[in-house]
C-alpha cells in the first residue's frame, strides 16, 4: 500500500532520513517508535507531502507520491493527525467535522453545496462515537485537550481517508482517555492502514501489531513488540537516551 | 422574543433596514446625502469583511478597487459630452480608444464590477499561488494603495489628477440625473442584497472552508482543500463588490478624487470594520454608522478635539473588545443560548433520573 525506497532528507547539512526502506500493508496498523530527533514526525511529513524529500521514493498505491503537495496527497486518501490538535478554533464542534469531508473540496463545488439528509446523518454519527455529541454547538476553541484530539480523529473519520496517520494521538491525555483513545483507534480505523508514532509504551503494548524502530534517520528494528522489547539493538539506543537524560 | 425567532443577525439587520428606510422621511436632505454616503460604506465594508472578517487576510489597499469602480463610473459621466475640459487642457482633442468603451454607460458599469474583480484575482493569483500570506499580504496590498493614488494623480491628462472628477450627475436614466431619495433607496437595495449575498456565502460550505483557512491554513491542506484557490476567489468577489461600491458612491458624493482610492480610505475602512466587528454579518454596519456618525457628530461640537476623541475611543475598543463591538454582543448572546440550552438538558436528565427512581420505588 505505502512504500518508500531509498528515501532520504535533507535539512541544510543534517540528514533527518537517510535512505530508508518503509512499507505498510492495507489494513495493517504499524506504530513506529524511536527516541527524540529519531525522524518519526519528518517521516509522515515526508508521506502527506509538507515536506519534500532530497532524493528516494514513496510509492502509494502504486503511484509515485513524493514532492505532491499536502492537498493532493489527501486527495488520494491520506489523512493525518496531528501532534498538538489541530482544529479550527472558532468554529463550533460540527462545522469542524463537516469541513473535513472529502469531496467537497473544489470552490463552486463548495458554494453550490447543500447539506443533505445523509451528511447531516453522518455527522451525527461520527459526534457519538467520538463522544461529543452534547457538544456540537460549542466553539473547539472550549473543548478540553482531550476533546480536542477527540475532535481531529473525528475529521479524520469524516475525510474517510485510506491511510491514516496518527502522530502522538494521546499526547496530553490522561491513563484513562488514552485507553479510550486505543479503543476508538483500534474500532473505527480497523479496516485500513494506520501508522501511529507514540511514545507512551502502555498505549504502544494496547495497540500495536508490528512495531518500526528508527535511530537517527535510519531503519533500526522491525517486528512484533515482544520481539522489538528484547531486541539488543532497540535497548541499547533506549539505554543511550537513558544515560542522556 | 423578535430575537429569538429570528436570530440575533436577522433581528439587528431588520431593525437597521428599517431604521435606514425611514431615515429619509424625517431628516433633511443634506442628513439623507450622508446616510446615503454611510449605506455605501457599508458595503465597501461588506467586502473587507469577506477578505479579512472571514479568510483572515488583511487588505490594507482596499480602496484601490472601490477607486477603480468609482473612476470607471465617473469617466463614463465626464465623457458623454465630448472631449472633457481636464482632458482638453492638455491638448487631446479625442477620447482615448482605452476609454471609448465607457461611453456606453451600460457597458462601463459592467466594466466597473470587472475590471477590480480581475485586479483582485490576478494580484490574488500571483500573491497567494506563490504562498504569500499574513503581513506580507497586507504590505503588498498597502504598496498597491499608494501605487495607485500616485498614478491617478500623475495621470491628470486622463484622470482629473489630485483634483479627481467633479460635478457627476446622480446616476442619469434617460438623460435626467435620479432625484435624491430615490437615488437613496436604490443604493439602500443594492446593499440589502449585498447583505444577503454575504449571509448566503458565509453559510454555504464554501464560507466554512474560508474561514478554517482564516483559523488553520495548514491545517485544511490536509483535508483535500486547496487554499490557494479559496483565497483568489474570495478576494476576487470582494474586488467585485469594492467595485460596486465605488459606483454607488460616484453619483451620491458628486464627485471622486485620489483620496477616495487610497491608503487614507483604505486605513478609514479597516478601522470601521475593527470597531463593528469582523468576522460578523452586522459588524460592518454597525461599524459604520457608529463611528460615522460619531465623527460627524464630534467635528460638529469639538472641530478641534474630535479626532482626538475618536482616537481615544478607537483605541478602548481595540483593547476591550477585540471583537469589536458587534463581534462582543454576538458572543454573549451565543454563550446565553449555549448555557441555557445545557441547562435546559441537565434538567431534563435530572427528571428522568428522578423519575426512574420513582418507580422502582
Amino acid at each position: 500500500m505505502l512504500q518508500t525506497i531509498g528515501l532520504t532528507v535533507q535539512f541544510g547539512g543534517f540528514k533527518a532520513i537517510s535512505d530508508l526502506d518503509f512499507s505498510v500493508n492495507r489494513g495493517e496498523l504499524r506504530v513506529i517508535l524511536g527516541p527524540n530527533g529519531a525522524g518519526k514526525t519528518t517521516l509522515m511529513d515526508l508521506i502527506t507531502g509538507k515536506t519534500k524529500p532530497t532524493s528516494g521514493r514513496i510509492v502509494y498505491n502504486g503511484r509515485e507520491i513524493a514532492g505532491l503537495e499536502p492537498f493532493e496527497t489527501a486527495k488520494l486518501g491520506i489523512g493525518r493527525k496531528f501532534q498538538n490538535p489541530h482544529v479550527f478554533d472558532n468554529m463550533t464542534v460540527s462545522e469542524n467535522i463537516e469541513v473535513a469531508f472529502r469531496g467537497f473540496h473544489r470552490v463552486f463545488k463548495a458554494l453550490f453545496y447543500k447539506k443533505s439528509r445523509e451528511i447531516k446523518e453522518r455527522i451525527n454519527d461520527i459526534l457519538i462515537t467520538i463522544n461529543l455529541d452534547h457538544q456540537s454547538e460549542r466553539m473547539a476553541a472550549s473543548l478540553s485537550h482531550g476533546e480536542r484530539q477527540w475532535l481531529e480523529i473525528g475529521m479524520l473519520l469524516a475525510q474517510d481517508p485510506e491511510l491514516i496517520i496518527l502522530d502522538e494521538p494521546t499526547a496530553g491525555m490522561t491513563a484513562d482517555e488514552t485507553y479510550k483513545t486505543g479503543e476508538l483507534i483500534r474500532s473505527v480505523f480497523k479496516d485500513r492502514s494506520v501508522i501511529v508514532v507514540e511514545h507512551d509504551m502502555a498505549f504502544v503494548r494496547q495497540i500495536a501489531d508490528i512495531v518500526t524502530v528508527l535511530h537517527q534517520g535510519r531503519f533500526l528494528a522491525e517486528g512484533p513488540l515482544s520481539e522489538i522489547e528484547r531486541n539488543a539493538k532497540v535497548q541499547e539506543v533506549y539505554l543511550k537516551e537513558d544515560a542522556h537524560a | 422574543m423578535l430575537l429569538k425567532r429570528l436570530g440575533i443577525n436577522e433581528t439587528f439587520a431588520a431593525l437597521a433596514l428599517v431604521f435606514l428606510a425611514v431615515f429619509p422621511m424625517f431628516a433633511s436632505e443634506f442628513r439623507v446625502e450622508l446616510m446615503g454616503k454611510f449605506i455605501v460604506f457599508i458595503l465597501f465594508a461588506f467586502s473587507l469583511n469577506l477578505i479579512w472578517g472571514y479568510t483572515g487576510l488583511l487588505s490594507l489597499g482596499h480602496a484601490v478597487f472601490f477607486g477603480l469602480g468609482g473612476y470607471v463610473l465617473a469617466l463614463s459621466y465626464s465623457l458623454q459630452d465630448g472631449v472633457p475640459s481636464f482632458m482638453a487642457r492638455f491638448n487631446i482633442e479625442e477620447i482615448p480608444l482605452l476609454m471609448r468603451p465607457l461611453l456606453s454607460t451600460p457597458l462601463a458599469l459592467l466594466l466597473g464590477l470587472l475590471i477590480p474583480a480581475l485586479l483582485a484575482g490576478l494580484i490574488g493569483y500571483f500573491v497567494f499561488k506563490s504562498r504569500v500570506s499574513g503581513v506580507y499580504f497586507s504590505i503588498i496590498t498597502l504598496a498597491l494603495a499608494k501605487l495607485f493614488e500616485m498614478l491617478i494623480v500623475n495621470m491628470q491628462a486622463y484622470t482629473g489628477g489630485f483634483n479627481g472628477l467633479m460635478g457627476l450627475p446622480r446616476f442619469p436614466v434617460g438623460g435626467e440625473p435620479m432625484d435624491l431619495v430615490p437615488y437613496y433607496y436604490l443604493v439602500l437595495a443594492v446593499t440589502a442584497a449585498a447583505f444577503l449575498f454575504t449571509r448566503w456565502l458565509t453559510h454555504s460550505h464554501f464560507g466554512k472552508v474560508i474561514k478554517s483557512i482564516r483559523e488553520d491554513e495548514s491545517r485544511i491542506r490536509f483535508l483535500s482543500y486547496n487554499p490557494a484557490n479559496y483565497k483568489i476567489f474570495v478576494f476576487a468577489v470582494s474586488g467585485l463588490l469594492a467595485g460596486l461600491a465605488g459606483m454607488l458612491y460616484v453619483p451620491m458624493n458628486g464627485f471622486i478624487s485620489p483620496q477616495d482610492s487610497g491608503i487614507a480610505m483604505s486605513t478609514s475602512l479597516v478601522i470601521w470594520l475593527a470597531i463593528g466587528g469582523r468576522g460578523t454579518l452586522m459588524g460592518p454596519i454597525v461599524g459604520v454608522l457608529i463611528v460615522n456618525w460619531l465623527s460627524n457628530l464630534l467635528s460638529e461640537q469639538y472641530p478641534t478635539l474630535w479626532q482626538l476623541i475618536l482616537g481615544g475611543v478607537m483605541v478602548l475598543i481595540v483593547l476591550y473588545l477585540p471583537g469589536g463591538i458587534y463581534g462582543a454582543v454576538e458572543s454573549w448572546w451565543k454563550d446565553r443560548g449555549l448555557r441555557k440550552k445545557y441547562a435546559a438538558k441537565e434538567d431534563q436528565e435530572g427528571e428522568a433520573v428522578l423519575y426512574k427512581e420513582s418507580e422502582v420505588l
